[in-house]
């Protein structure tokens, strides 16, 4: 049995809505996830689901409502918690007037990197998103993909043992994905354990060892992906993912349509 | 398209219409600020009164080295008259606080040391700095008055009409700073702006006098300031009779010195209409008279 | 298939000394303040103010009056308002933009996931702001000096470097009151003005907001009054006439006084700061 890197149990996060008349909105009802040293966990579901409100919890920038949650087996409250993660939030703009450079200096101070060890560090990780050619260009200058790689350099600054990915391809072209796949599958190599959200379930067939199906705040599946597939008797992951939050096609109004021409 | 270019000729033409018809009427309206040559006034407007009103109040209060009144404070103990040199000299420790008061409470007592909270005058060496520094370098205050002059310059820019501006700087050139030739200038430059006022006269016939001992002029010029006084002040209810004063005491004094006895005894004798030491004044006159010393030294700046 | 974790143990950190956490909390907060300092230098703002003092002092300084060349006082006071209004300028929008901006472009999300507490990131900002606004003021203060000096032949350095350095800690008040203006309002431009408002407000008034409670009826009296005793006194930092009129310089002591009077209103913001930050939701 190996130790979790990441744990919440019972976690629940409950939100007063203003433009609902003060109703209150459960976005986690008691939700248990482990994930474990060197595993790539796929984290899906809808939008509105709960991803980005379990991410949230995870990195200290909301408070749960009850139940707790862990990194590393510290309470997520505690920032040291976050010593040994790196994060890649979905749409980052960094600071324009910094270059890659800067700004991977800047985090490895905060994350108290001997100086000696930074230069290297900034190399490798700038190697890592092939980045070296524009590595003293203010981000201002960089296109979307650059920047997203820039956010991926800068998850990984410290040599993390727990990534946290808030869909890390959202608006890259196709390039951009396979690149980024292709650093996820790389890091797993290298024993590193990721947490990643994405839309893309064809991208998280492929690198994901285990997933997990979150709909309206609830677990609703865990599993390695085969195991999901075989389960419920679907040809891939996205048919199970469609069966389980509950999409027909007769839903669809195009498929409709389409049925109907 | 067409009905689009057509829209926007038919536009351009309405504009240029009401143009032609706008624009007359603009030039000739009396609240036009186009119709003065000043930029000042094109870009203030009336307002330009107020900054000079400021300007002025500004030279004050570098007449007394920043220690000056604002709008919150008491004015009463403060004489505003300073700057114009009819101040009477005051005792230092009997002045200090004199419209700050005792301190009300201590963020007032605190922040007494943060501004100049001593009546002083430019010029002047401040008594607390001569009694705490015995190097200082009373030399370096000599002929300070100059830093009052910029604001003078600016308040008489923004208001040509405003004649204390004129006469102020004119006396503090001449008195402390030896410029005869520029406070005679500016003096001018007032004239040109107000025409035979009586005020800027007699400031001129005074420099003419005392500054450049010409007296035929300064006599001209002194007479000419009265017949303007008569004519701007004698009119009002309540007439300026200490310039008139002042003019005449000037003119009886220049006569006097002239050995024209008859023409100052005939200034003295109206002055003494409207001077308050009656008494001395006719001891001048028995004087020349005479030829006997008057018991008191009387009047004469 | 739910998921059953309640049998995987979690794997532990080891736990830092106290020496350490204290060194890690200075280490972020110097971090944080760099980038502000860097984004400061970066901008054009500070350029174009620096110059636009410079043309304006220099233009007005080679004005003669009435043939009187040695005349310097105005230009001492011109040349001081300006490196008033430009360092309050710098400094307010500056500090209103810092969290703010973090929040719209989202950089304060990859930067709270690391070890970065939010009281951590507001004090790196004040910081940052705080020696930003303090060099540029360094520049204006040496550009015055040289001019004043030229004009005067002589350099009062004591009085000068007293009047800098009370006008830098009459910023850091400025800079702790706008980063609470930019945690509990919206939009930076709201800062920006209501600071503004306050800032010059004080200055103007606050020596005589005692006088003015008095002519008031009540209970406005009482509350402008009240006013008078809690708002930070920032005309006391304002030592410009002092400087103009060639005074004697402030007394060591009562100048001590008046910069600790500034570290208690900047820390007394910063705290309400970071309690406003701590308790605001950032997803």
């Amino acid at each position: 049995m190996s130790k979790a890197i990441l744990k919440t149990e019972d976690l629940r996060v409950e939100y007063r809505s203003r433009e609902m008349g003060q109703e209150v909105k459960r976005a986690l009802k008691g939700l248990n996830l482990a994930v474990r040293p060197g595993e790539v966990y796929g984290f899906l579901g809808p939008n509105g689901a709960g991803k980005t409100t379990t991410m949230n919890v995870l990195l200290g920038f909301v408070n749960a409502t009850g139940g707790d949650a862990w990194l590393f087996g510290v309470n997520v409250r505690e920032p040291v918690a976050r010593q040994r993660i790196g994060y890649l939030p979905e749409q980052t703009y960094y600071y324009k007037f910094l270059t890659a450079e800067e700004i991977l200096r800047f985090y490895a101070k905060i994350f108290r990197i001997p100086r000696n060890e930074v230069e290297k560090r900034i190399d490798s990780v700038l190697k890592l998103v092939e980045l070296e050619h524009a590595r003293k260009r203010q981000i201002k200058t960089y296109s979307k993909g650059m920047q997203q790689r820039v956010g991926l350099a800068q998850a990984l600054i410290n040599n993390p043992d727990l990534l946290i990915l808030d869909e890390p391809t959202s608006g890259l072209d196709p390039i951009g994905r396979m690149k980024v796949r292709e650093i996820i599958l790389r890091l797993k190599n290298e024993g590193k354990t990721v947490f990643f959200s994405s839309h893309e379930l064809g991208e998280v067939e492929t690198v994901c060892d285990r997933v997990a199906i979150l709909t309206q705040g609830e677990l609703k599946a865990e599993g390695e992906v085969s195991e999901l597939v075989r389960l419920y008797q679907q040809p891939n992951l996205e048919q199970v993912f469609l069966k389980i939050i509950g999409y027909h096609e007769s839903h669809d109004p195009h498929h409709r349509d389409r049925k109907a021409a | 398209m067409r009905a689009y270019l057509l829209s926007l000729s038919l536009l351009t033409l309405v504009a240029f219409s009401l143009s032609t018809t706008l624009e007359p009427w603009f030039q000739s309206w009396a609240g036009s600020r186009t119709q003065t040559d000043n930029v000042i006034q094109v870009a203030l407007g009336d307002s330009r009164r107020m900054f000079a009103r400021h300007f002025y109040a500004k030279a004050d209060a570098y007449f007394h080295k920043g220690y000056y009144p604002s709008v919150y404070d008491s004015k009463e103990g403060f004489d505003e008259k300073a700057i114009t040199g009819n101040e009477k000299p005051h005792d230092d420790e009997k002045c200090e606080g004199d419209f700050l008061g005792k301190p009300h409470d201590w963020i007032d007592a605190f922040s007494r040391n943060f501004f100049p909270s001593r009546h002083v005058h430019v010029g002047e060496c401040d008594a607390h700095d001569h009694k705490h520094d015995p190097d200082h370098d009373h030399a370096a205050e000599a002929g300070m008055e100059r830093e009052i002059l910029p604001w003078l310059r600016l308040s008489a820019e923004m208001d040509p009409q405003r004649i204390e501006t004129y006469t102020v700087a004119s006396f503090w050139l001449w008195t402390k700073l030896g410029k005869i030739d520029e406070a005679e200038q500016f003096l001018r430059e007032g004239l040109r702006a107000n025409p035979g006022d009586c005020e800027i006269l007699f400031g001129l016939g005074s420099i003419y006098y005392e500054g450049w001992k010409d007296i035929s002029r300064a006599r001209n010029v002194l007479e000419l300031s009265m017949v303007r006084w008569r004519e701007q002040e004698g009119r009002k209810t309540e007439p300026n009779t200490l310039l008139l004063g002042q003019i005449l005491n000037q003119l009886a004094k220049l006569e006097r010195e002239q050995n024209n006895y008859p023409r100052a005894i005939e200034h003295y004798t109206l002055l003494k209409q409207v001077s308050p030491s009656k008494q001395s004044i006719q001891e001048w006159i028995d004087y020349l008279k005479t030829n006997q010393p008057p018991s008191k030294v009387p009047l004469v700046r | 298939m739910n998921p059953t974790t309640h049998t995987i143990e979690t794997a532990r950190l080891p736990e830092l000394p106290a020496r350490e956490e204290r060194a890690g909390t200075l280490n972020n907060v110097l971090a944080i303040a760099g980038v502000v300092i860097k984004e400061m230098y970066r901008r054009k703002d500070f350029y174009v103010l620096f110059v636009l003092t410079a043309l304006v002092t220099l233009l007005m300084g080679s004005v003669t009056f009435f043939n009187q060349d040695n005349i310097v006082r105005y230009l001492k006071e011109l040349c001081l308002f300006l490196i008033w209004a430009a360092s309050l300028v710098i400094t307010i929008t500056t500090a209103a933009r810092q969290i703010p901006a973090e929040r719209e472009q989202r950089t304060l999300f990859p930067l709270l996931a690391k070890p970065v507490t939010r009281n951590q990131l507001v004090l790196g900002k004040f910081l940052g702001c705080w020696l930003a606004s303090g060099i540029s003021l360094l520049l204006f203060y040496v550009f015055f000096g040289a001019v004043a000096g030229a004009k005067e032949h002589q350099w009062p350095i004591v009085n000068y470097f007293q009047a800098a350095v009370l006008h830098w800690f009459m910023l850091g008040i400025v800079c702790a009151m706008t980063l609470l203006g930019s945690v509990v309002l919206a939009a930076p431009s709201s800062t920006n003005t209501i600071v503004l408002v306050v800032t010059v407000g004080i200055l103007l008034i606050g020596r005589h907001l005692n006088k003015v409670a008095l002519k008031l009826e009540e209970p406005v009296q009482s509350i402008v009054y009240g006013l008078y005793f809690v708002l930070p006194h920032l005309e006391i930092f304002d030592v410009r006439d002092l400087i103009v009129h060639n005074w004697s310089a402030i007394r060591w002591d009562i100048w001590a006084a008046g910069l600790a009077y500034a570290v208690t209103y900047s820390a007394i913001f910063l705290s309400l700061a970071c309690l406003a930050f701590r308790r605001k939701a950032i997803n």
